[in-house]
């Protein structure tokens, strides 16, 4: 099996290398491919299982968006073949989006591969736990950012927010879940905080779904879940 | 009508900082809080001495601040600080206030003004400071100062061009301050000392790649995250050239000898660890930089320690108890009280009582930044019980796994009040309680009971 981790020098924030960390954990015979800024994406030349793209700055949004612009169309093809798992947390959603507006007005174009804008407000920071359903698993987590994303076509939610925002402050629809891309806003170690997408997702790359300290994990999964269910939390 | 409501919100501080110091009270904010709400643009319209020096960063600005103050003030220039008060516009116009007489003339030779980061945006074009030093920057609180890129931006963009910059050479982030708009700056920085690395053993660096190319950084010597100097071996962009430069440090550990412009000078050590150096670093160059020749600097420096508030030190039979403060939700703060820890001799039980105090009561607080530190450090043999307290006790007990910890070494208590109960009584030499700036009760209650606990086994 084969990972590969666009870009970790930069796209590092927020704890989101745990989640690459930890599928090392979970799958230690899959070979991990760490792409460089500097590097030929592997998926360029040859079929990946799983891409994962953790959150960044908006400098390096915008590098980044360069960077891959020449594998846009591969990119295409390797989600619509449905063969490869893309995951995206935090911000980095917004590079797959047609357009990023800058708090200038100004726009970065996007790669173009899925149907919505964002739109920055710094220096507004928005944080939000959020809590909701992903096909019948409650999800946990939290959001940073200063920006949100709006769809221009329908697009297939990943969680229908129970508690705290969405992919805009409109909509209780949070991430993507195209075929096998599955993008949130959530960052942080969303795979550690939510032992359930973790099974499901190893389910989906064909591995046992063991996980690492499977009981601690669950029982910080549930004591989360709890303190999140009290009425009138302050989601900031 | 400007200069009408300048009077007014200055007469109105200055009454209110009079009234509240009667009652006893710092005045360290509220009177500069009434100025800005009579007179918005009050830190711009209100005279200033003629030196103004303005510290910020993301560590270590609140102990430079208060040594350059007082050395200065040792010096004998008036100083007038916020080491009281807050480092938001309040806090920096209620400085400001007592920098000048009731008829708005500055009395004070110098204003020495810590100033957070992320404010800087509403404080630093207004109050245009001749100095700037800037100590470090690294990833903080995700919520309120996002990312070190963000922070760059903010202090870059709103940094006076006329303002000379104090940075930091070995911190490839800000050090980069100023290039863009051309503003006079001096750099400081350390030569290898031992235990520099080329390698690092931390999980996060916010500078690992080059700003030109993006070819991943080759660093010539490695302290801590990205504080080094390095290079790119692509294009060869390179850490600055440093103008202050500790060259030594003596073997007695009492003194270090830094040369500056051809000379050298040695002056007293106030502390040996790694981040204190820097600190004194950039309290040197910048009275130098002032214009205090290296006697007076070594003069004012001589007399000064460095008031370490977040470490205390109990002894209890053959255990030392030590609280040490580890600012919660930032974890280069948190890796490098860690560091320090497993570095301490002898084997040690370490309580983490980090969760924030204010989440607690109204929220859920984000745990993820304990993924961005170092827990890896408490996976050390020597580290014979890790203690995980508070309502996100089960998130550090997995954090501590997948980190190497032990099972057996793991305790949890949901409350603070219990972590007693589980403690080791025997077999430690220390034992680490480290807190977050919102559990400094809770932790002295628990260090109480800790103590008690210890007490009742050595009889």
């Amino acid at each position: 099996m084969k990972i590969e981790v666009l870009y970790p020098e930069v796209c590092c924030l927020y704890g989101d290398k745990a989640n690459w960390l930890y599928l090392q954990r979970c799958l230690p015979d899959a070979e991990v491919i760490r792409t460089a800024l500097t590097d030929t994406p592997r998926f360029a030349a040859e079929d990946v299982d799983l891409i994962y793209i953790g959150s960044m700055s908006e400098a390096s949004q915008e590098l980044l968006i360069d960077l891959l612009w020449p594998y846009r169309d591969r990119l295409r093809e390797i989600m619509d073949a449905g063969r490869t798992t893309i995951l995206l947390t935090g911000n980095a959603l917004e590079l797959f989006g047609t357009f990023i507006r800058r708090e200038d007005g100004t726009r970065k174009e996007g790669l173009g591969l899925l149907p919505l804008h964002a739109v920055r407000q710094a220096p507004t920071r928005f944080n939000s736990l959020i809590m909701g359903d992903a096909d019948g698993t409650t999800v946990v987590g939290y959001t940073s950012r200063f920006s949100h994303a709006y769809p221009d076509a329908d697009l297939p939610g990943l969680v229908t927010v129970q508690m705290g925002v969405g992919l805009n402050p409109d909509t209780r629809i949070e991430g993507i879940h195209s075929g096998r891309l599955y993008a949130t806003y959530i960052l942080g170690p969303l795979l550690i905080a939510n032992p359930d997408v973790t099974k499901r997702l190893l389910a989906e790359l064909g591995a046992p779904d063991d996980l690492p300290f499977e009981a601690e994990t669950y029982r910080a999964y549930e004591k989360k879940l709890a303190e999140m269910r009290r009425p009138g939390l302050a989601l900031d | 009508m400007s200069v009408v409501r300048l009077w007014v919100a200055l007469a109105l501080a200055k009454a209110t900082y009079r009234g509240l110091r009667l009652l006893g009270r710092n005045a360290s904010n509220l009177p500069g809080w009434l100025a800005l709400h009579v007179c918005p643009d009050f830190l711009e319209l209100i005279a200033k001495p003629e030196l103004v020096v303005c510290v910020t960063g993301t560590n270590g600005k609140t102990t430079v601040t208060n040594m350059i103050a007082d050395v200065l003030v040792g010096q004998g220039y008036s100083v007038s600080t916020n080491r009281l008060g807050s480092n938001i516009a309040p806090g920096i116009a209620s400085s400001l206030t007592n920098a000048v007489s009731w008829s708005g003339k500055p009395n004070k030779d110098a204003c020495v003004l810590e100033v957070d980061e992320r404010a800087s945006r509403l404080i630093l074009p207004y109050v245009r400071p001749t100095y700037l030093v800037v100590t470090n920057l690294f990833r903080d609180s995700l919520k309120r100062n996002a990312h070190p890129d963000y922070i760059f931006d903010v202090l870059d963009t709103y940094t006076p061009d006329d303002t000379r910059l104090v940075l930091n050479g070995d911190d490839l982030c800000s050090s980069r301050l100023g290039e863009r708009a051309g503003n006079p700056r001096v750099f400081f920085g350390i030569e290898s000392m031992a235990g520099d690395r080329t390698d690092s053993i931390n999980l996060v660096s916010d500078y690992s790649t080059c700003p030109r190319c993006h070819t991943g950084l080759a660093y010539d010597h490695l302290r801590y995250h990205h504080i080094g100097r390095a290079h790119c071996p692509a294009c060869g962009f390179a850490s600055q050239d440093c103008d202050y430069v500790v060259e030594r440090v003596e073997s007695d550990a009492t003194s270090f000898t830094v040369a500056h412009d051809g000379a050298t000078h040695t002056y007293p050590l106030v502390s040996t660890v790694t981040f204190n150096i820097y600190n004194q670093l950039a309290v040197i160059a910048t009275l130098t930089e002032i214009g205090l020749d290296p006697a007076r600097v070594e003069a004012g420096l001589s007399i000064l320690a460095v008031v370490d508030s977040r470490l205390g030190r109990t002894q209890v039979g053959d255990v030392t108890v030590v609280q040490a403060m580890s600012k919660g939700q930032s974890c280069v703060s948190t890796s490098r009280t860690l560091d320090f820890v497993t570095h301490e001799p002898g084997r040690k039980v370490v309580v983490l009582a980090m969760d924030d105090w204010y989440d607690r009561k109204t929220s859920v607080e984000y745990i993820g930044w304990i993924y961005d530190a170092d827990f890896e450090f408490l996976a050390d043999p020597d580290v014979v019980q890790v203690i995980a307290c508070g309502p996100r006790c089960y998130d550090y007990e997995v954090r501590l796994l997948l980190a190497g910890v032990p099972h057996e070494r793991i305790q949890c208590c949901e409350s603070e009040a219990d972590a007693h109960t589980r403690i080791l009584t025997a077999g430690m030499d220390s034992v680490y309680i480290l807190y977050d700036t919102s559990t400094y009760d809770v932790a002295m209650s628990m260090k109480a009971r800790i103590l008690s606990t210890l007490e009742g086994a050595a009889r």
